[in-house]
């Protein structure tokens, strides 16, 4: 019996894999690439292709200078650089915890690593200490402890049960957050550009941070996607084939959380990207998780990179701003063409 | 090639299986039945290695569970879970090769061609042809359930274990997958089948094992099965005939007392007990 319509089949190669996943791919590195050109030469000072290239060849070679130079090496790739990590990062963090939690609407602040980086930068702004960053990483370190021990149950993890810890300790951290505000005064204002997230002030120094972020989570997730292929089927199948399923959950769900606490005490909380783009590379090249974490990685780059530019154009307008208002009509978009979308 | 000594397993407190022994040899298809509740499910997952043993020993192949790693057990045997829907909207052909996880060594990357054909020969034999490329989140209940015995079958193992495997499948796949259970079993597999259709069991099991609260009642050959026994182990009158055509057919009486099936004048009118 043949396919009655497109949204019951997919086409697949002899192979079984994805037909045109390699392909698309590349092709999404290729627009990643053209991404960056684009967000370097956007800005106060426009620069040309031809400009932005001998700025990175000189540079590269130790011998760039001049204004071009200067804009390129210090502010603008560094700041895309980092906008493509942060991406990359929630995108596959979102992929991993969709497919561990066996929940559509799960992403990579779930177990409440954004609630714990905004108390922690929230709190460290207000007293006015110079730890920002510090301290939203330890607020999201610790939020995260205190989750996973509220929501585990004995050895076992079930995901149920951490989705609804990390709520609860989210909405309390929430509270926090708001009272903080209310107590911040003329800080307030510095309170809610941070929660909103910017790349206005990334430098060289976060860029490794964060692409290691991105890579370690790349790299657990491929090494696990076979398995987590079998968790998505359902959680017993998964186990009678051998794999050690809540090994796999904790590794990879305190993995990613860290890596999405690094990002996010870097950028500030940048909402929809982790929970967007692993639905639309899901709903174009299908579940299989070797496939999703690739296209997701670039697809994650890609879409903040856009959002940058688009926050630049707009005056340094808060990135998680432009996440949301693009991505919460986008996503209500894709929940109206594909019904099948809470089965992914 | 697989013996059972004392086994019991417990959820918390609840002890759910007590002191099961049984051995089963290679080339035997078995069949465990008793009513709902009695185990019989929570024996197959301890067996597969996925709940902890409590008491009791569990030998594979003469050695035991315990020195088995997670891989090891799962290329030495095969459990296709009760619960058997499909959560991803993976293709039936992804779904299906999937079953060879424990045979593949690389992360990640295409499946294997070997692994592709077996998948695709026992898609086949569960008449799923054409269904390759369907989702799976798409299929009716049945379907799923051909899905979900072909991925199990996949997996390739000595010892296969089944919860149910019939149970949303209509008579002509019923016996179509018991018949591929037999072949397996004909073949030197040892098939163990959770099955609730005693006729089933009658007709297609060289073993049957009977199980209530937890406990072992009885292990017989189906030339045994007796309406003391059945009624003992359900807890409801049987009648028990022998059809020329057919065997021995047992039915559940639905009035407690009345020894006689509601089914039998159809049989005798179709000339069949």
């Amino acid at each position: 019996m043949s396919c009655r319509s497109s949204s019951e089949c997919r086409n697949v190669n002899k192979k079984g894999g994805g037909a045109s996943a390699p392909f698309f791919a590349l092709l999404f590195a290729a627009a990643l690439a053209v991404s960056l050109v684009v967000a370097i030469s956007v800005g106060d000072v426009p620069l040309g292709a031809g400009e932005i290239s001998r700025a990175l060849v000189l540079g590269v070679l130790g011998k760039g200078s001049g204004v071009a130079h200067a804009i390129v090496w210090q502010v603008r790739l560094p700041r895309s650089l980092a906008a493509v990590a942060v991406g990359a990062t929630l995108a596959e963090s979102g992929v991993v915890f969709q497919g561990l939690l066996l929940n559509p609407l799960a992403e990579p602040y779930t177990l409440g690593v954004a609630s714990g980086a905004a108390f922690g930068a929230s709190l460290s702004i207000v007293l006015g200490l110079p730890v920002v960053t510090l301290l939203a990483f330890a607020g999201s370190l610790l939020c995260l402890i205190l989750v996973w021990f509220i929501g585990r149950r004995g050895d076992s993890i079930e995901p149920t049960r951490l989705i609804l810890a990390g709520v609860v300790v989210g909405s309390i951290l929430g509270a926090a957050v708001t009272l903080l505000k209310a107590l911040a005064g003329e800080q307030v204002a510095a309170v809610v550009l941070w929660l909103l997230g910017s790349f206005s002030n990334a430098t060289w120094s976060e860029v490794p941070w964060l692409f290691a972020s991105s890579s370690i989570v790349l790299l657990l997730g491929l090494l696990y996607s076979r398995a987590l292929d079998l968790v998505a089927l359902g959680g017993w199948r998964a186990a009678a084939q051998g794999v050690d399923v809540r090994r796999m959950r904790a590794l990879l769900l305190l993995v990613s959380s860290c890596a999405t606490a690094v990002v996010v005490s870097f950028c500030g909380v940048i909402g929809f990207v982790g929970l967007l783009v692993p639905h639309m590379a899901r709903l174009l090249f299908g579940p299989a998780h070797g496939r999703l974490l690739c296209i997701s990685w670039l697809v994650g780059g890609i879409v903040m990179l856009y959002a940058d530019i688009a926050s630049r154009l707009l005056g340094e307008l808060p990135v998680g701003v432009i996440t949301a208002v693009a991505g919460g009509p986008l996503f209500c978009a894709l929940l109206w063409r594909k019904r099948d979308l809470a089965r992914g | 090639m697989l013996e059972v000594n004392g086994l019991c397993v417990s959820y918390g407190k609840k002890k759910v299986v007590k002191g099961v022994t049984f051995g089963a040899a290679a080339g035997k298809l078995i069949a465990l039945l008793g009513p709902n509740g009695s185990g019989k499910s929570t024996i197959l997952k301890a067996l597969a290695g996925l709940l902890p043993i409590e008491r009791g020993s569990v030998r594979i192949c003469g050695k035991p569970i315990k020195g088995y790693s997670r891989k090891a057990l799962a290329k030495a045997v095969a459990l296709l879970p009760q619960s058997s829907g499909f959560y991803a909207p993976f293709t039936v052909l992804e779904a299906v090769v999937m079953g060879r996880f424990p045979h593949v060594s690389s992360p990640f990357g295409p499946p294997d061609e070997d692994d592709v054909a077996l998948s695709r020969d026992l898609i086949a034999k569960l008449e799923l042809k054409g269904f390759e490329d369907r989702l799976v989140t798409t299929l009716s209940g049945g379907e799923v359930q051909r899905v979900a015995i072909a991925q199990t079958l996949a997996q390739d193992t000595p010892i296969f274990l089944l919860d149910e495997p019939t149970s949303a499948l209509d008579p002509r796949h019923a016996i179509l997958v018991m018949e591929l259970l037999r072949s397996l079993s004909s073949g030197g597999r040892l098939v163990i089948a959770i099955l609730h259709d005693v006729n089933l069991s009658l007709r297609f099991a060289d073993e049957l094992l009977f199980l209530k609260e937890g406990e072992l009642v009885t292990t017989c050959v189906p030339g045994e099965v007796n309406p003391e026994l059945l009624e003992a182990v359900y807890d409801v009158p049987w009648v028990v005939e022998e059809s020329p055509k057919m065997g021995r057919l047992a039915f559940p009486v639905s009035e407690p007392g009345r020894r006689e099936s509601s089914a039998l004048p159809l049989l005798r009118a179709q000339q069949l007990s």
